[in-house]
């Protein structure tokens, strides 16, 4: 999944992305270039907002949440190594494997710990040369179709 | 996870110095925490310095400095109902094919 960032101030925010204890003003100033694409690694979706994990302009060893508002779908295919967890709070999760192999997965990728820095590294690495490039539906399932009466 | 208080870390040059006041003076933002993604550092936090799990963020300043060839961000706890601000960290990452000891 790619995204195309269209805004990068609170400005553009809508109220209910607004929250002040965690940074988000009408004010801020957010590390994202107009125009630029950037590669969706995890989102989550909590009480109606959406937020992507994406390597931002400022991006050193972990993947930043960023509001979708200032994003628009650019490339809509997902990615063959998400997975998906909706927990009892209501939060929606879609992020690669390790992410909930370890509940404490992105705490620690976040402290630079060193095995979490290197998986991030790996998935970024795949999840970046991903190839969504499908055949057409007949073709595909002609080919499946081959396969299953051999 | 760390079990005791961390103390806050001083910066190492005038560059960090200058990070660490854009970050203070509001230039920052959270990476986790609040209701919706307790810290893991949580119950270690409340235990410390008090405050209901929901209130604790992991912040980042929003600029990240080149500094002596590592990229630096300066981290922290904070907590939004009782105005802590607390074991301050900067984040040095370096280029995979940089020496670390420039």
């Amino acid at each position: 999944m790619k995204i195309r960032c269209i805004a990068n101030t609170g400005a553009s925010l809508p109220d209910e992305y607004i929250d002040p204890p965690r940074g988000y003003t009408k004010q801020i100033q957010l590390s994202l270039t107009i125009g630029r694409e950037y590669v969706v690694y995890a989102l989550r979706e909590w009480k109606g907002t959406i937020w992507y994990y994406i390597c931002d302009d400022i991006y050193s060893y972990y993947p930043m949440e960023n509001p979708a508002p200032m994003f628009e779908v650019v490339d809509d295919r997902v990615s063959k190594y998400w997975r998906f967890k909706l927990s009892p709070n209501g939060l929606l999760m879609i992020a690669f494997e390790q992410w909930f192999t370890d509940p404490y997965f992105y705490d620690k990728l976040t402290d630079q710990e060193e095995e979490e820095v290197e998986i991030f590294d790996k998935v970024k690495e795949l999840m970046d040369a991903e190839d969504f490039d499908l055949p057409p539906l007949d073709v595909a399932v002609e080919k499946l179709r081959e396969t299953v009466s051999v | 996870m760390s079990q005791g208080a961390i103390p806050d870390e001083s910066p190492r040059n005038l560059p960090e110095q200058l990070l660490l006041q854009d970050a203070k003076a509001g230039n920052c933002i959270s990476i986790q925490g609040g209701p919706d993604d307790i810290l893991g550092d949580v119950s270690r936090l409340v235990a410390l310095y008090g405050g209901n799990p929901e209130d604790w963020y992991k912040i980042t300043s929003i600029q990240a400095f080149v500094i002596n060839g590592a990229f630096v961000q300066v981290h922290w706890f904070e907590n939004k109902q009782i105005l802590q601000q607390l074991e301050l960290k900067f984040k040095r990452q370096y280029p995979k094919t940089a020496p670390k000891n420039l």
